[in-house]
């Protein structure tokens, strides 16, 4: 019989923000929260709220916090990122953690079951604050340059236009998230196969040029199997004039039938790359994907499709391509819209136009 | 002042999971240290506890500790070689060129080891957890056995995948507004 123990106090959850963190901690809800044990394990249900007080000088537009109950293997460890906001000076950030963790029955039966830190703060300039373990910094970074984009997107269309033209602009946007073709994705690390066929064959990637983009992709390959494909490696060519530390390639798969899926995207490992200008790198990932539509239904791998999707600069910027980019790439109805752009048009969903250009007319 | 063994040092240690190198180093520190002993009696007497416990119903916990050790020892194995490789850099600077040929040699059949050692772990765990992104949510998967880390109840939701091993719900907090990421991580 499963036991039940209810996450009520700062015994079983511990909060850890670092004494010179911006953000305070205001108030805590642990809600429904609660941790079962079954079997040798115990599983973790998290659904609490959290209320941070920007205690620093600056507007803060992102916040990543680290949830680990242990961080050994899958299921110990998640983070919650909450970006897009713009919150003032001596403003609440609300952060909610909906989760559900993993943990040894007994392990370190004196201390916290969770604990939840801070790994990143940024700011409205890009000033980063925090511990930066999850690598929030860029991830926040490229957040932030999307939402920039796609604020001035929509601000253009509707100073362009008007109410109704950036009324037309977010009703396509909606069409396009609900159309979007999705894929059911299993991954495992370390080249592990999903299943254990050996690969039917190495299939090279084609790449779509994205312009304006720094980097430029000169080949690539993956082992496919099926609907698995597995260890992609990407070789890429630094075109600009600035060294470049990171590079993520959107990796798009097409199925027999000729339909395309954004399948994932291929970060650089962290060490592997330093592009001087001119340079050529390698993104590579030892890791297996799998396919397969909603019904559980494989979906066999035809072709793959490559394109350079971010770049961060030895100096910390971040480069995302921009929408013309992407549309002329014909990349706009694959691609997930921005966290930016998801907010603004669900504003323009649940409270309608006006409150999305009282929205847009902020800042 | 002392550097106690992290406790996944210590997990593998009481039992008897080290490799041979690692067991001696760590069980020099735990004869003289008594925290260490505590922590070291703590993991076995969980060890014992979880022998005779089922595997948890929907996932396979028994598994997953399997996995776990594995990865711990991959990251071991990883340590090792790093810190044997460094080692020898200082001693070339000390020593006589024959000790270095030695400590050449040493370290080579060190790394060939420790390369060795895990290879037949991870065969093993070819079919092992995975991480899988539905339109119900993120979850744990194990053969048949899946548990749910991420529910995907809200309206909306934007999952993306990451090849480094993350997948990511992505979904517009009904109450605040604002967008909330839900990160979960294979390793």
């Amino acid at each position: 019989m499963a036991q039940h123990l209810r996450l009520d106090s700062p015994s079983s959850v511990k909060i850890n923000l670092p004494p010179d963190s911006p953000l305070t901690l205001l108030s805590a809800n642990f809600g429904e929260s609660r941790a079962t044990a079954r079997g040798g394990a115990m599983v973790l249900d998290l659904h609490m709220q959290l209320a941070l007080r920007n205690q620093g000088s600056r507007n803060v537009r992102g916040v990543t916090l680290l949830v680990a109950a242990q961080e050994v293997t899958a299921g110990g460890k998640a983070s919650v990122a909450v970006p897009s906001l713009n919150v003032a000076p001596g403003g609440t950030v609300p952060v909610r953690i909906d989760l559900s963790l993993l943990r040894p029955l007994q392990a370190n039966p004196r201390g916290p079951l969770v604990e939840i830190g801070l790994d990143g703060v940024l700011f409205d300039n890009l000033d980063f604050y925090g511990p930066n373990r999850l690598n929030s910094r860029r991830s926040m970074a490229a957040w932030e340059m999307e939402a920039q984009r796609d604020r001035a997107h929509f601000k253009s269309v509707l100073r362009a236009g008007g109410a109704a033209a950036l009324q037309r602009d977010v009703l396509e946007s909606l069409a396009r998230q609900a159309e979007r073709p999705r894929l059911n994705v299993q991954v495992a690390r370390s080249g592990r196969a999903v299943s254990a066929a050996a690969p039917d064959r190495i299939a090279r990637f084609a790449f779509v040029n994205i312009p304006g983009a720094p980097v430029e992709p000169e080949s690539g390959w993956a082992e496919l199997s099926g609907s698995e494909a597995r260890a992609p490696q990407i070789h890429v060519r630094n075109t600009s004039q600035v060294p470049v530390r990171y590079v993520e390639i959107g990796w798009i798969v097409r199925d027999r039938q000729g339909r395309d899926f954004m399948a994932a995207s291929v970060p650089a490992a962290n060490e592997d790359l330093h592009l001087p200008p001119g340079r050529s790198g390698r993104v590579l990932q030892d890791t297996s994907l799998r396919f397969s539509r909603g019904g559980g239904e494989p979906v066999s791998i035809d072709s793959m499709t490559g394109f350079v999707s971010q770049i961060e600069y030895v100096d910390g910027r971040i480069w995302v391509p921009s929408r013309a980019a992407l549309r002329r790439a014909s990349l706009l109805n694959l691609v997930a819209p921005s966290p930016e752009e998801q907010r603004l048009t669900d504003l323009y969903r649940k409270k309608g136009l006006s409150a999305l250009v009282e929205e847009l007319e902020k800042f | 002042v002392t550097k106690h063994p992290a406790e996944s040092i210590l997990a593998l240690y009481a039992g008897g999971d080290l490799g041979i190198v690692g067991r001696w180093r760590t069980a020099r520190h735990v004869d003289r240290c008594e925290r260490c002993q505590a922590g070291v009696a703590r993991f076995e007497a969980v060890r014992e506890e979880v022998a005779t416990l089922d595997d948890l119903p929907g996932i396979a916990w028994n598994r997953i500790a399997g996995e776990m050790k594995a990865n711990i020892r991959l990251g071991l194995a990883a340590g090792e070689i790093v810190r044997n490789s460094r080692s020898e850099e200082r001693r070339t600077l000390v020593r006589p060129r024959a000790l270095v040929a030695a400590g050449c040699v040493a370290a080579l059949l060190m790394a060939g080891f420790w390369l060795q050692y895990p290879a037949p772990r991870l065969a093993a765990r070819d079919r092992g957890v995975r991480l899988e992104m539905t339109e119900a949510g993120i979850a744990l998967r194990d053969g048949n056995r899946v548990m749910t880390l991420v529910n995907g109840r809200q309206s909306g939701v934007v999952y993306t995948a990451g090849a480094q091993g993350v997948m990511r719900a992505r979904f517009v907090d009904s109450e605040t507004g604002q967008v909330t990421i839900n990160n979960v991580y294979v390793e």
